[in-house]
């Protein structure tokens, strides 16, 4: 230890004049940002402005094209993610990174495994790799043995996990890209507390999330960026979202959720479920979606909701019981009779069950209707393009060109073109899971434009989200999930409080890990 | 702000870069390649750049090709197929004893095809419908085929003489050799599929993401499956001509012939991993791992020096192409 610091407010990181372009493409045109030691920092910004490259560009993933990084007084330029996690800078991915085949406290502890003795006779010390594990998990709020596998926690726990991993290395700057994904309330909450704590500990934390009411709650610092430049800090204290949308999207945000459509009394019913109920999942469900409507079902994660979708609309539907009708008829039970029926399905995991990254946004949005541009198997490409870069423009997919590889896209323009493959006359039925998760704010106005756009043309929509404003300010009848069931139907006036509330209910009280 | 972008690129955009899906500068680098070598070693010998040479390597090569073709497209949607050489063995050994048994030569032929087919299709089932790894699967179908065509002769090779029967692995069409067109043919018709139809691209959508390439109506498995058996006739066909060319049929006439075939897959350029391949490159890294072999005879290199170049070339081919990848990342 060397003397106190001067002023404990001080800088942890500075960035000045930090560009990098990928070909012609020039994504950070000289960033100029402070983030504070023991101070939480928001990174805002709407796709393609640059987030992520800086991130990886402070993770070591990228380097720099000019400009400079100081750590601690200490200039940096690191070349590997090793050195920067040597230099206490972690990052926290948005996706799960955990070896399921391992105990938790391995998981834990992988980076820095304890032993007793050294080299290669080294063996690890279980006494002290619990007890380590223990207080890490303590502060992270899980409460699990240190020794059960990994595979047998649920979703959420595996964050924690990952949680109590990064904070398992001495980190002196975290950086958590979207760490409270798929989290109940209360857990955020828990989680927040945790981060405050960590921050009055001394850690700096680089918090980047897609929800404004988050970022205002948890943070000291708001950086937002726009077209590769920080367009705006704020001080959460003495500012509102109005002000950091405008420095997001640059321009007034007024309106998130279109009108909600209502359907005529006697409008066609697409899609009737009738007492459907699935293998292992939700049961006895009675659902009536007409076209021109948007309904959504909304249910708190483990009520049965997450699995709806992906069970009945996928691949084989898995129904057990009941009956599932589309427009009249028996719905299709695989994938390829219910696309050439007019269902499109918008999976809740993008890159598991949406996407192929390696192959171009032309070919991925074209992937589901390919006969369209084939005659007798032979494809017709200038027409699979002309359409597939029609359709990415209804969504204003940004990209450099429709040949691009889809993987190179943020998460928000991947979802944009993951829907747009969906639009065409032929679609009936448009089941989304999720379509807003990971999307930024602009992305997620203009998919609700869309799907206003689409009921107006008489396509039924099912929307299945756990965001409960996005159900809310959508749907023109919601179903509440709860226990595997529907407990209830709302109409349009429906507070999200309200549905909240039905949601979280249960008689047997909400378990929370 | 780029709004216009995506239709510009799809009016600036020409037929040529959808025949080799994008592997452009992949398959561009190992066709330099391949001249460096044709130069350097008609530099070193007189005898090597002569015609009768060249169609001597693309002779020698073809059942090679042959089933190097079958396998990429396999490859690339997320299979792997290790029992081809050794079906390649068994077709010619089932070719023979029908033919000893009086059987025209031609319906023989014809019944090996069907053999290998079937084979290929019991692989795709074992795969597909069970879920055994492909490479533990075709590794056990490789030993059962190889010693099926070991206790059927005993071991032995026969001679198997028919002078239009023989054409096909030595005739030559206005000197060309007849067995390097049947290759030819297999790739054109493998290229033709893969970068020109719908299954082509459900080939790569089932390598690159089988999860959402099911989820968009694909039907990866029945695909696949289609592939194993395409891998399989193709070993019987690539037996044939091999019977054909050396005028006998062996259990394990081309049983050393997996690593090149592998071999020549991933050096050009195909992902293991799937979702990423090109047949053209295929084709090339055929031809270089042929040159190699043939100019190591001509300057009188020891033949053991040929798995070691083999290898070599491979791990350099790869390496390469790995740095370029991780450059164009960051």
């Amino acid at each position: 230890m060397t003397e106190p610091a001067p002023n404990p407010a001080s800088a942890r990181l500075v960035i000045s004049g930090l560009e990098k372009s990928f070909g012609t493409n020039t994504v950070l045109k000289g960033i100029e940002a402070e983030f504070g030691s023991g101070e939480i920092t928001a990174l805002l910004g709407a796709n393609g402005a640059g987030k992520s490259t800086l991130i990886k560009i402070l993770c070591g993933v990228y380097s720099a094209d000019a400009g400079t990084m100081v750590l601690d007084g200490d200039p940096i330029n690191f070349t590997s993610p090793m050195e920067a996690m040597a230099s206490g800078v972690r990052l926290l991915p948005q996706e799960i990174s955990i070896v399921a085949e391992l105990s938790v406290a391995e998981n834990v502890l992988l980076g820095d495994l304890p032993v007793n003795g050294s080299g290669f006779a080294a063996r690890l010390d279980r006494g002290e790799m619990r007890r380590r594990t223990e207080s890490l998990l303590e502060r992270v709020g899980l409460d699990v043995r240190p020794d059960i596998q990994v595979r047998d926690l649920s979703l959420q726990q595996m964050r924690l996990v990952e949680i109590a991993r990064a904070l398992a290395g001495n980190a002196r700057l975290l950086i958590m890209d979207e760490p409270t994904a798929s989290m109940s309330d209360a857990e955020k909450e828990e989680l927040f507390g945790n981060l405050r704590r960590l921050r009055d500990a001394g850690t700096s934390i680089i918090f980047i999330s897609h929800y404004l009411d988050e970022v205002l709650a948890i943070s000291d610092r708001i950086h937002v960026l726009k077209d590769g430049r920080i367009s705006g800090t704020f001080e959460p204290k003495t500012t509102t979202e109005a002000d950091i949308l405008v420095a997001m999207l640059g321009r007034q945000f007024d309106e998130l959720f279109p009108p909600v459509a209502r359907a005529a009394q006697d409008a066609p019913e697409t899609l009737r479920l009738d007492g459907v109920s699935l293998q292992k999942g939700m049961q006895d469900i009675d659902l009536v979606v007409r076209a021109g409507e948007t309904v959504g079902m909304f249910g708190m994660l483990g009520s049965g909701v997450e699995n709806f979708g992906h069970a009945l609309f996928a691949k084989e539907s898995r129904i057990a019981g009941g009956r599932a009708i589309f427009e009249g008829a028996p719905m299709p039970n695989s994938a390829a009779g219910r696309i050439s029926a007019g269902i499109g399905y918008l999976p809740a995991e993008r890159k598991r069950d949406a996407i192929v990254p390696q192959m171009s946004i032309s070919e991925n949005i074209a992937l589901p209707r390919l006969e369209l541009f084939s005659r007798a198997g032979k494809l017709n490409k200038r027409r699979m393009h002309h359409t597939s870069a029609e359709k990415s423009q209804l969504l204003s997919v940004r990209c450099q060109s429709v040949f691009q590889p889809i993987g190179e896209l943020s998460g928000g323009n991947q979802q944009k073109a993951c829907l747009s493959r969906w639009i065409d006359d032929r679609l009936k039925l448009l089941v989304l899971e999720e379509p807003t998760r990971g999307v930024d704010m602009g992305a997620r106005e203009e998919i609700y434009k869309k799907i206003r756009v689409l009921t107006d043309q008489g396509v039924a929509v099912l929307l299945i989200s756990s965001d409960v404003d996005e159900i809310a300010g959508c749907s023109a009848r919601v179903n509440v999930v709860r226990d595997r069931r529907i407990v209830g139907e709302f109409t349009s006036g429906a507070s999200p409080e309200d549905l909240m509330a039905a949601a979280a209910s249960s008689e047997r009280g909400r378990h929370v890990g | 702000m780029s709004d216009n972008n995506a239709v510009e690129s799809t009016q600036n955009w020409r037929g040529l870069r959808g025949l080799i899906s994008g592997g452009t500068e992949t398959v561009g680098i190992l066709f330099a390649f391949y001249i460096v070598l044709v130069v350097a070693f008609s530099v070193l010998s007189p005898y090597f750049l002569t015609f009768n040479n060249i169609s001597n390597i693309v002779a020698n090569m073809a059942f090679i090709g042959i089933m190097a073709a079958a396998l990429t497209p396999l490859i690339i949607a997320g299979g792997l197929d290790l029992s081809s050489p050794a079906i390649a063995g068994l077709s010619g050994v089932v070719l023979g004893m029908l033919v000893a048994h009086g059987l025209d030569i031609w319906v023989a032929a014809g019944l090996a095809l069907v053999v290998g087919s079937a084979i290929g299709f019991v692989n795709g089932l074992i795969i597909e419908k069970i879920g055994v790894n492909p490479f533990i699967a075709t590794l056990g179908m490789l030993s059962i085929v190889e010693g099926g065509a070991l206790v059927l002769t005993g071991g032995l090779t026969r001679p198997l003489i028919d002078p239009v029967f023989n054409m096909l692995g030595s005739g030559r069409v206005m000197g060309f050799p007849i067995i390097a067109l049947f290759m030819i043919a297999v790739f054109v018709i493998v290229g033709y599929v893969m970068t020109q139809t719908r299954s082509g691209r459900y080939i790569f959508a089932c390598g690159g993401n089988p999860e959402a390439a099911e989820i968009a109506g694909v039907p990866v498995e029945r695909l696949r499956i289609a592939l194993y058996t395409f891998s399989g006739f193709c070993g019987a066909l690539a037996g044939l001509l091999l019977a054909a060319r050396l005028g006998a049929t062996a259990p394990t006439a081309a049983s050393a012939s997996l690593l090149t075939v592998i071999a020549a897959v991933i050096l050009g350029g195909t992902s293991l991993l799937g979702g990423r391949g090109f047949i053209l490159g295929t084709l090339i890294a055929v031809m270089i791992l042929g040159t190699l072999n043939n100019a190591l005879v001509i300057l009188g290199v020891s033949s053991f020096w040929q798995k070691v170049t083999h290898g070599v070339v491979l791990l350099l081919a790869v390496g390469i192409d790995q740095i370029r990848e991780k450059r164009r990342r960051t």
